[in-house]
């Protein structure tokens, strides 16, 4: 019998629409404290042994491990429009002992995916791989931990309705930033998902846009409309890029069932005074350089379709929190 | 199933000698450390088989980290 207790399962191995195998990887006691989870497991993989011993055990192996071992149950979720302060929620839940926070961890894409390339595979058959993959990220790293959050990527607000149906009882939250700096942002350093030759893996109506911007746009549009949506429909909780931090110490605690400890309001504290990204530099403020560095076909569009969508969220996060 | 595959399977099955293989950081050291261990189980790798293994894994998770 394999003993997976320090296993994290890195993918999904797939032979057409069935998954063949998972991936798994020796991380021990491990913390994910890098900003995102792929720095953590690169970290690991410093190590030969964690390079060469990666068995791929079969996909039944990760969904008994849920029932068997499912680890700490998700306090809370994490979607976002990208560059809006998500991560620096992450680095100040992962900056408490008592948290596991897995961010934008690559295995959740390979179970749900953003692909068209493999439409066959059933909602159901998705469903019980992220179980599996969740329950198996979520376990303690160092035995002090009995939180457990996860910042999904931004192109996985798409995918929210799925998330909610595999998890119905964890509060979630959509972050959002004024759409102008978040443009800015991206043009400056596109994310993978955001490029026009992805394309092709994005089941969004966005990619016969005419231009980058526009493509991009259309993106934005979509991961805020998708946000929208499920916390109209849903519990999901609103938080604008303005509100942070001190949203995590009052209303995002709140709406996780979190009661932090003053100890770990220090460590948060001390967490939000760096850059979320590299938390080797202290944090400084730059949405006034981005709205500067605004071109006007950025701007025309920040005025457009995604300047409404921003006031519909904004209205929207007024109505649910009575701001 | 060759003796490395035999070693690879014991490995994931036995805490302690995986403890013993991750303990080590440096890469020609542990390729030696494993031939050893594998060696006192009367398992047969050779550094060639090892290293062949290595570069491989390597480039899986290269191709991985593209996706």
């Amino acid at each position: 019998v394999i003993n997976l207790d320090g296993w994290i399962p890195t993918g999904i191995e797939w032979a057409g629409s069935h998954p063949a195998a998972v991936e798994w990887c020796f991380l021990g006691g491990m913390q994910f404290t890098e900003p995102f989870f792929e720095a953590t497991v690169q970290r690991a993989m410093e190590n030969p042994f964690r390079m060469l011993f990666r068995p791929q055990l079969p996909v039944e192996v990760l969904e008994e491990r849920a029932v068997t071992h499912p680890g700490i149950a998700p306090t809370g979720f994490i979607f976002h429009m990208s560059r809006c302060g998500s991560t620096l929620i992450t680095q100040m839940l992962a900056a408490s002992n008592e948290n596991v926070v897995v961010s934008e961890g690559w295995p959740i894409e390979s179970a749900i995916g953003y692909d068209l390339r493999r439409p066959e595979v059933s909602e159901e058959q998705r469903r019980r791989l992220l179980r599996g993959i969740i329950h198996a990220l979520g376990q303690p790293r160092i035995g002090t931990e009995r939180r457990y959050f996860v910042k999904f990527d931004a192109i996985h607000t798409i995918y929210l309705p799925l998330v909610r149906s595999a998890f119905p009882e964890v509060p979630w939250v959509f972050v959002y930033r004024d759409p102008l700096e978040v443009m800015v942002s991206q043009l400056m350093k596109a994310a993978a998902w955001s490029l026009p030759e992805m394309a092709h893996k994005i089941s969004l109506p966005a990619a016969s846009s005419a231009s980058r911007e526009e493509y991009l746009a259309d993106l934005i549009v979509a991961l805020c409309e998708a946000g929208l949506k499920s916390a109209q429909e849903s519990r999901g909780m609103l938080i604008n890029y303005t509100e942070l931090p001190n949203t995590i110490y009052s209303d995002l605690a709140e709406h996780y069932h979190c009661t932090w400890s003053d100890e770990e309001r220090g460590r948060m504290f001390r967490a939000a005074t760096r850059d979320a990204k590299y938390p080797d530099r202290p944090f400084s403020a730059d949405s006034e350089t981005k709205r500067r560095q605004a071109e006007h076909r950025v701007r025309e569009l920040c005025a457009g379709k995604l300047g409404d969508v921003y006031s519909r969220l904004e209205a929207a996060r007024a109505a649910m929190r009575q701001i | 199933m060759t003796d490395f595959e035999r070693f690879l399977d014991l490995v994931v099955r036995d805490d302690s000698l995986r403890d013993a293989l991750l303990a080590e950081s440096d890469v020609e050291a542990f390729f030696k450390l494993l031939i050893d261990l594998a060696a006192q189980r009367g398992l047969f790798v050779t550094d060639e088989q090892v290293r062949i293994a290595f570069q491989g894994a390597k480039r899986s998770w290269l191709e991985r980290r593209a996706q």
